[in-house]
């Protein structure tokens, strides 16, 4: 029972680092057994299954009715760690800087060496930091099987902090920025192609086009499916019937383009695809978001047949009013072969959309659950990092001022 | 004349590096190891290949607007293309340091990653891929059909120094007495199965989910490791052989689904996990850089640069590491690392049997 030595070491009563809640949670997670807590017939068999315990509790009305250790660790986690009070566990501070500072995170004492940074990367560069606050829990599904929570919530993976990934606020933060061009894109096609800038294309559909465009394969019907394929996965287009006969009409390469041309690029030639709809990595690097407190939710499914709740979920989460940190760097490493008005364009236009994205996401919610409202947070001090002189946008402000 | 820069490397996001080197996009399942101690490690044939793009994408930053047309060059005077770059004047505009080197006139970003017309001589018109004159070709290598030149810069392995793990005392890095002795530290092995920490008199402590008795403490103090932003107290020795067991049991893993684009479904059986060396990870290697003496030297590589150039540019571009990173699957939140480069002791002869890093 090696493990169960380490965790003598433990006051689960008062549980103060975030390494202490870990071990908790992690090195109880498996029933033991199956007798009731009011069945242990002595102190000694019952601080043999659970060594964390120092009082004995079986006259305790609080536990005397769980029924198994798979129960009653998690109670004592509701009850004694995270406590009926504050309702949630605050780590030390400490926990997060080091990650952060690991993570190349700024923190708002040193944001002047962010401009630093920015100012060393190429022209038109730049960055986007704010703080928020959750409105809501946030919750993000970690894949570890050892755990007392049904559903542990993410966290990195050696340091144990909770999370948002720079991979998740990627991709929550593309699907906010389709909203832009979603409904009306042929009204909107320099939002599609700052979206391409922005987020990167790479997908099989792209690169079926690319290879029929440049000639590599003579499968129109194959390139026509991807165009659709692209057009309804990756930009999330809202398309018709008619679009999708018009698309499927058409016969030869410059029918295809015509179609490129009027739907998602005005910049596409009679041959030349646009750079934004070739493969390309994105201009965007999202970092990471660490946050101090877990605290537990359930959510009590209803089964409408039997009009009656069943078994509640327990989810562990982020709650509402913590604080974090969003960053991110938008290198237009791909403009050297471009001059300095268009890319002073595109990168103005970026930084616009990107900011009316963030609103947006603001109000969708980040990570999982977020029709339940989850994940929805409020934007604190806004600021962009420049190199080079750029329209802003409104409210936002620029790391000088 | 060799110079020799210490590197050292954080991860500041999980680092994946295929088996098939630095190729973006390539999906593969497991890392780059060491054949003998099966420890993931950064191959140096990937950082050539970063390295290589980052000082292009440096030198441009500057060279932009200011390099010359190809028929403007052609119009210099002398009989090879090397002999009129040579003869160009910059009309002021020369970018001072490596930026300004005599070839940069035609850098572009075609001198990084792989070459795309290397069946071609040099000087040919078409010649798209590596120019074969810039400081990129010349300090990082190329080939091409009439001169190959193998280059001035040698990369070793990344090699893990401290690797991140949990503990009930927060997260502690874990190092052997050998890995020590690579930064000048000595230090003696802990016994069988037991560690050492600073305090040396916690009892036990889990590594994950090992459980192991602390047998003495180590003596490494906050100084020797001021190259690192770790502290001493967080630093653990561990056996050789439980080095690599501990570093293989947590790695970052991730299961991802591969999602069917027309159903929006998980397709059946197409579960993928890969691994990664995990954020927090501190490496170390090397780099050397051979100055001009080579022995004998086709006249046609000439003019190169020097090493106090080629070790400035590395310098200057070492940045970009921290934002858009080394490996696959780096818009992915995977790659990122900060590198710190730290002159070592220059020295005289050296060998050049590296395998060359182009
Ligand atoms: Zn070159």
């Amino acid at each position: 029972m090696a493990k169960f030595e380490a965790l003598l070491e433990i006051n689960p009563k008062n549980v103060q680092s975030l390494a202490e809640y870990i071990a908790y949670c992690k090195y109880y997670f498996k029933p033991k057994s199956e007798d009731k807590i009011k069945n242990y017939s002595d102190f000694y068999s019952l601080k043999n299954d659970f060594p964390f315990i120092r009082q004995d509790i079986r006259k305790n009305s609080t536990y005397k009715s769980n029924e198994t250790l798979k129960d009653f660790p998690l109670n004592w986690l509701k009850n004694e760690i995270i406590g009926k009070e504050k309702k949630y566990v605050e780590f030390d501070n400490k926990d997060i800087q080091i990650i952060q500072k690991i993570s190349g995170i700024y923190e708002e004492s040193q944001l002047n060496n962010l401009q630093e940074y920015v100012n060393k990367l190429p022209k038109y560069s730049f960055a986007i930091w704010f703080k928020f606050q959750l409105e809501a829990p946030y919750f993000s599904k970690d894949d570890d099987e050892f755990y007392i929570i049904q559903n542990p919530i993410l966290k990195e993976t050696n340091f144990k902090v909770p999370m948002v990934r720079g991979s998740g606020w990627k991709g929550a933060l593309a699907s906010a920025f389709r909203e832009l061009f979603r409904e009306d894109f042929q009204n909107n096609k320099e939002k599609i192609e700052s979206f391409l800038r922005v987020f990167g294309a790479g997908s099989e559909s792209i690169k079926t086009i690319e290879s029929y465009v440049f000639g590599k394969s003579g499968d129109l019907n194959k390139a026509k499916d991807s165009l659709l394929k692209f057009m309804l996965f990756e930009l999330g287009l809202k398309i018709d019937s008619n679009l999708i006969k018009e698309v499927k009409g058409k016969n030869n390469k410059e029918e295809l383009f015509q179609i490129l041309r009027d739907k998602l690029s005005a910049k596409t030639s009679d041959s030349k695809l646009p750079s934004e709809f070739q493969t390309h990595k994105g201009r965007a690097i999202f970092y990471p978001t660490y946050f101090d407190r877990l605290s537990l939710e359930i959510i009590n499914p209803h089964d409408r047949r039997k009009r009656a709740g069943t078994n509640p979920i327990h989810y562990e989460v982020v709650p509402k009013g913590t604080e974090g940190i969003f960053q991110l760097i938008y290198i237009p490493f791909d403009g050297v072969l471009k001059p300095d008005e268009e890319l002073k364009a595109e990168a103005e236009k970026d930084l616009n959309n990107l900011s009316v994205a963030v609103a947006i996401l603001s109000k969708q919610g980040i990570g999982a659950k977020i029709k339940l409202g989850w994940g929805k947070f409020k934007i604190e001090n806004k600021k962009v990092f420049l190199n080079e002189e750029l329209d802003i946008p409104e409210e936002w402000k620029k790391c000088q001022d | 004349m060799v110079k020799t820069l210490e590197v050292y490397a954080m991860a500041t996001d999980p680092i994946y590096i295929g088996t098939g080197g630095y190729n973006i996009g390539r999906v593969d399942n497991t890392i780059v190891r060491d054949p003998i101690t099966n420890i993931p490690k950064i191959p140096g044939s990937s950082l050539a290949g970063t390295w290589r793009y980052y000082v292009v994408l440096e030198a441009l930053k500057d060279l932009k607007g200011k390099q010359p047309s190809f028929d403007k060059i052609k119009n210099q005077s002398g009989n090879t293309i090397a002999e009129k770059l040579k003869n160009y004047n910059w009309n002021n505009s020369q970018p001072n340091g490596w930026k300004g080197f005599v070839g940069n006139q035609i850098l572009k970003i075609s001198c990084a990653g792989q070459d795309d017309a290397p069946q071609l001589e040099r000087d040919d018109e078409n010649n798209t891929g590596h120019c074969g004159h810039c400081i990129v070709c010349k300090g990082f290598g190329f080939s091409k059909k009439d001169i190959s030149w193998q280059g001035m810069i040698f990369f070793s392995d990344l090699n893990i120094l401290f690797f991140p793990v949990f503990t009930m005392k927060g997260t502690k890095w874990i190092t052997t007495a050998s890995i020590l002795k690579e930064i000048k530290i000595n230090e003696s092995l802990p016994e069988e199965n037991k560690i050492k920490t600073k305090n040396g008199n916690e009892g036990h402590l889990n590594l994950g989910w090992l459980y192991l008795e602390v047998s003495g403490s180590h003596n490494i103090n906050d100084s020797q490791i001021s190259n690192f932003s770790i502290k001493s107290e967080d630093i653990i020795i561990v056996s050789e052989s439980l080095f690599s067991h501990i570093v293989n049991s947590n790695l970052e893993v991730r299961t991802s689904v591969s999602i069917d684009p027309i159903t929006g479904a998980a397709k059946e059986g197409a579960l993928f996990t890969s691994e990664a060396i995990p954020r927090g990870t501190i490496f170390y290697g090397s780099i050397r850089i051979f100055n001009k003496e080579f022995g004998e030297l086709d006249s046609k590589i000439e003019p190169l640069p020097t090493a106090d150039d080629l070790e400035q540019a590395l310098k200057d571009s070492a940045h970009y590491y921290e934002s858009l990173g080394i490996g696959g699957m780096t818009t992915r939140g995977f790659g990122r690392l900060k590198i710190q480069l730290i002159n070592g002791n220059s020295q005289t002869g050296g060998s050049q049997d590296e395998q060359p890093n182009q």
